[in-house]
C-alpha cells in the first residue's frame, strides 16, 4: 500500500520507526493548510512559512510523545495555533520595547498621501484585491481567541468539533466565539454588505 | 438555523451562523496560499540541524550572556574591594605612617634650646633631625588617640608644630595612632629622659671621644655652637653647665646648654653658649 493512501495515524507510526519517507508525506499533506491557517492568522507570509516549517519540526522531536487518542490534524493546528500566539504575543513586546515603533506607520495606511492618478476606474481584478486586503486586515485585528476559531471555521472548513478539540474549549464556547467573530468582522467591513 | 443550538442553551446571538452568513460567505471566498515550493527541503534541513531546540536557546543566551557577564564583573569588583589591603592591616600602617610622618616629629626637636641656640645652630640641629627620628620610631609605640597632644597645640594657636604636623588622621575604631608626638619617647625627652653626653656634644656640633678625664674634641662642626663658643679640635671637655663628665654621664632631655669647661693646653677655660 504506497504511503500516501495511509491515515495520519499509520505514518506517524511509520515515523516513529524511523520511516523519514512517511515524516514527508505528512508535510506534503498538511502544509498547504497549515500555511494557510497561519498566513489568514499572522497576515504575513513569510511568517506564516516560517511558523509552518517550525510546526513540522515541532511535530517531529515530539512525536514520540504523540497519543493517537485525538486526530493527527487536531494535533497539528494547535500546535500551530500556539506557536503563532507566541508570535503575536512576541510583536506587541516588539512594538511595546521599539521606541522607532512610535514613529513607524503602517504602509496600508499611507493611501491618503499616494497621488491621484489620471488613470481609467481600476478593473474588477483591483477591486477585488482591495477587498481582499481589507478583509485580511479585518481578521488580523481581532483578539486572538475570536480570530483563531472564525479562521478554523470559515477559513479552513472546520468542524466546530475538530474546533473545540484544537483550542481545548467547550462546543457551546467554540460557537459562540465564532458568532462573536463573524459580528465584530460585520462591524468592520459593514462597508461591503 | 439549527434549532438544535437554541435548545442547548445558546441565545440567538451566539446561534452559530445566525449573523454570520454574509462573513463566511467573505471568508471562504478568500483565495487560498500555499506553501513555497522549498517548503519540505528546508523543513527537512531545521530537523537535520535540530533547529528548534537552538531557535529556543539562541535568544535566551542573547539576554543571559550579557547579563552573566555583568554579574561576573560586578562580583569580582565587590569582591576584591571587599578584602582588606595590606594597608588596612594594622601592623603595616603602623610602620608606614611612621615613616610618612618622621618629619612631623619636631615635637623630638624641641627638647633642644631652641632661646639659646642661634640660627646657624639651629639649621645644624634641624640637619640631625632625621637621625633623631629614625631613633625614636623604632620605639614608638601606639598611644590612644584621647592623650593626643596636638589638640594642645592647637588651643594654644598655630605653633611650628601644627603647622608642620600632619593631618589628624581619622582612623576606624580600634586601630591606634602612631604619632611620635604622642609616643612615650616624646613625653620622655619633655620631660627628662636621659641623654648621652655624646648626643648633646653631636647636638652642639662637637665629635669627641670620652675617658675619665673629659670628652676629647676631634672635630667641631664649621658655625656650631660648639665652634661659635671657641671650642677647639684637641681640647678636652670636662663639664657642661658645670656637670663633670663621664663616659656614662648622661642628662636629663629638657637640658639647655650654657656652659662648657674644657682642658685646652693644661688650663681649663670656661665657654659660654649662646647670646
Amino acid at each position: 500500500m504506497p504511503e500516501e493512501n495511509l491515515s495520519d495515524h499509520a505514518l506517524i507510526e511509520a515515523t516513529k520507526k524511523g520511516d523519514e519517507s512517511a515524516f514527508a508525506v505528512i508535510i506534503d499533506r498538511y502544509r498547504n493548510p497549515i500555511t494557510n491557517y497561519l498566513y489568514r492568522f499572522l497576515n504575513d507570509y513569510e511568517e506564516a512559512v516560517d511558523l509552518a516549517q517550525e510546526t513540522f519540526v515541532r511535530v517531529y522531536f515530539a512525536i514520540d510523545r504523540y497519543h493517537t487518542d485525538y486526530a493527527f490534524s487536531t494535533y497539528i493546528y494547535r500546535i500551530a495555533t500556539n506557536l503563532a500566539i507566541s508570535e503575536i504575543r512576541k510583536r506587541k513586546r516588539r512594538t511595546i520595547l521599539s521606541l522607532t515603533g512610535l514613529f513607524q506607520t503602517d504602509a496600508d495606511d499611507d493611501t491618503e498621501f499616494q497621488p491621484t492618478d489620471g488613470k481609467p476606474l481600476p478593473d474588477k481584478d483591483l477591486i477585488d484585491d482591495e477587498r481582499e486586503r481589507v478583509i485580511a486586515r479585518a481578521i488580523a485585528t481581532l483578539p486572538p481567541k475570536y480570530r483563531v476559531p472564525v479562521i478554523l471555521r470559515d477559513v479552513e472548513g472546520k468542524t466546530y468539533d475538530e474546533i473545540a478539540g484544537i483550542l481545548e474549549l467547550g462546543l457551546g464556547t467554540t460557537k459562540s466565539r465564532i458568532s462573536r467573530a463573524r459580528a465584530l468582522l460585520k462591524e468592520k467591513l459593514r462597508n461591503y454588505f | 438555523m439549527d434549532q438544535r443550538e437554541f435548545k442547548n442553551g445558546l441565545s440567538e446571538f451566539e446561534a452559530p451562523d445566525a449573523d454570520g452568513g454574509d462573513v463566511a460567505k467573505l471568508l471562504r471566498a478568500l483565495p487560498r496560499v500555499d506553501a513555497p515550493g522549498n517548503f519540505m527541503f528546508r523543513v527537512k534541513a531545521r530537523i537535520a540541524d535540530g533547529a528548534a531546540p537552538q531557535a529556543r536557546l539562541i535568544p535566551f543566551l542573547k539576554l543571559a550572556a550579557p547579563l552573566a557577564i555583568v554579574l561576573l564583573v560586578g562580583a569580582f569588583v565587590v569582591f576584591y574591594n571587599g578584602l582588606p589591603s595590606p594597608n588596612d592591616i594594622p601592623g603595616v600602617i603602623d610602620t608606614a605612617r611612621t615613616e610618612l610622618t618622621a618629619p612631623q616629629s619636631s615635637a623630638d626637636v624641641t627638647p633642644l634650646p631652641s632661646t639659646t641656640i642661634s640660627r646657624p645652630q639651629m639649621n645644624e640641629s634641624l640637619a640631625s633631625q632625621p637621625e633623631r627620628v629614625s631613633v625614636t620610631t623604632e620605639r614608638t609605640g601606639p598611644v590612644r588617640r584621647a592623650s593626643n597632644p596636638l589638640r594642645d597645640n592647637r588651643s594654644r594657636g598655630g605653633s611650628i608644630d601644627s603647622t608642620l604636623g600632619s593631618a589628624n588622621t581619622i582612623l576606624p575604631p580600634g586601630f591606634q595612632s602612631v604619632d611620635p608626638r604622642k609616643s612615650d619617647i616624646a613625653a620622655a625627652n619633655a620631660g627628662g629622659a636621659d641623654i648621652a653626653v655624646r648626643d648633646v656634644l653631636q647636638m652642639l656640633g662637637v665629635s669627641a671621644d670620652g675617658d675619665a678625664d673629659g670628652w676629647r674634641v676631634r672635630s667641631a662642626a664649621t658655625n656650631s655652637m660648639a665652634q661659635l663658643a671657641g671650642v677647639r679640635v684637641g681640647d678636652v671637655i670636662e663639664a657642661i653647665n658645670g656637670t663633670p663628665l663621664k663616659p656614662n654621664t648622661t642628662f636629663k632631655g629638657g637640658i639647655s646648654v650654657r656652659t662648657l669647661r674644657v682642658l685646652r693646653d693644661g688650663k681649663q677655660v670656661n665657654l659660654s653658649l649662646g647670646n
